[in-house]
């Protein structure tokens, strides 16, 4: 499950999600995601096909020989489970999750 | 009829969390009873001819923040933290963070840099109440809100 960020999250360590972003539902336990989502403070998102995402064609269709279709699988998917089957580096495939997370958050104009 | 609010809360768990002289974030609630955050921002305005009201521009945003604390003698608590950072002969900016209604996931945190603006201890005989030691900040750099998920 995807998340995105109503307002600043402050996740301590991990640094902040600021509003509009998104993150995996692994980033944090599922009590903190069930209070957040319960006060409102965050809202499961649904995640497009990989090959939605601008850019993604041939990367899409690497992930799908691999059993990745939607992005939110990508970006829930082990990194060297995932650049094993599809012979890249792990270092990419963490990248590429960044590339997506970055694709599916909203920034807000700073200030 | 508007539904009427369940979520309220007071001030009665609000936690303060300012850095010691050591640069560590330290819990001064048990020692504090007032916080203010007083948010400002810098306004300016002009007129028009053929109008009686104003138009306004938001741009600048400032804040000013202030304390009560009680007078204890124990290291590590808000006046002695306070008192330290007001005497160091080279006073640094410190973080102070106050979370709203608690310090549990959910809840509402402002924080960020600030300097000490002022440090006031009234001390009055014939007073039998604890001495209540005022002091105010002002933002050093961006202040933030953020939901505390931690």
């Amino acid at each position: 499950m995807i998340y995105r960020a109503r307002t600043n999250l402050d996740a301590g360590k991990k640094g902040i999600i600021p509003k509009g972003g998104v993150f995996c539902s692994g980033f944090l336990s599922p009590e903190i995601i069930e209070i957040l989502e319960k006060r409102g403070r965050i809202l499961p998102i649904a995640a497009p096909p990989l090959e939605e995402l601008p850019g993604w064609r041939l990367r899409s269709a690497k992930m799908a020989r691999a059993g990745v279709v939607m992005a939110d699988a990508f970006l829930e998917a082990d990194a060297n489970e995932l650049a094993r089957s599809i012979k890249v580096k792990a270092s990419l495939i963490e990248a590429w999750k960044q590339e997506v997370i970055g694709l599916l958050s909203i920034p807000e104009p700073k200030g | 009829m508007s539904p009427q609010t369940t979520t309220a809360v007071n001030a009665c768990d609000v936690s303060i969390w300012l850095d010691n002289a050591a640069g560590t974030p330290t819990d001064i609630s048990g020692s504090s009873n007032e916080v203010t955050l007083d948010f400002s921002m810098n306004v300016g305005e002009l007129r028009n001819f053929q109008s009686r009201w104003p138009l306004r521009l938001m741009c600048g945003k400032d804040a000013k923040f202030a304390l009560v604390v009680t007078y204890t003698t124990a290291s590590d608590e808000a006046v002695d933290i306070l008192r330290d950072w007001f005497f160091q002969s080279d006073p640094a900016p410190r973080t102070l963070a106050v979370y709203i209604p608690d310090k549990n996931v959910g809840s509402d945190k402002y924080s960020g840099e600030c300097v000490m603006d002022s440090l006031s201890i009234p001390a009055k005989s014939g007073e039998g109440t604890p001495i209540a030691v005022s002091a105010s900040f002002l933002p050093n750099g961006e202040w933030s809100h953020t939901t505390a998920a931690t």
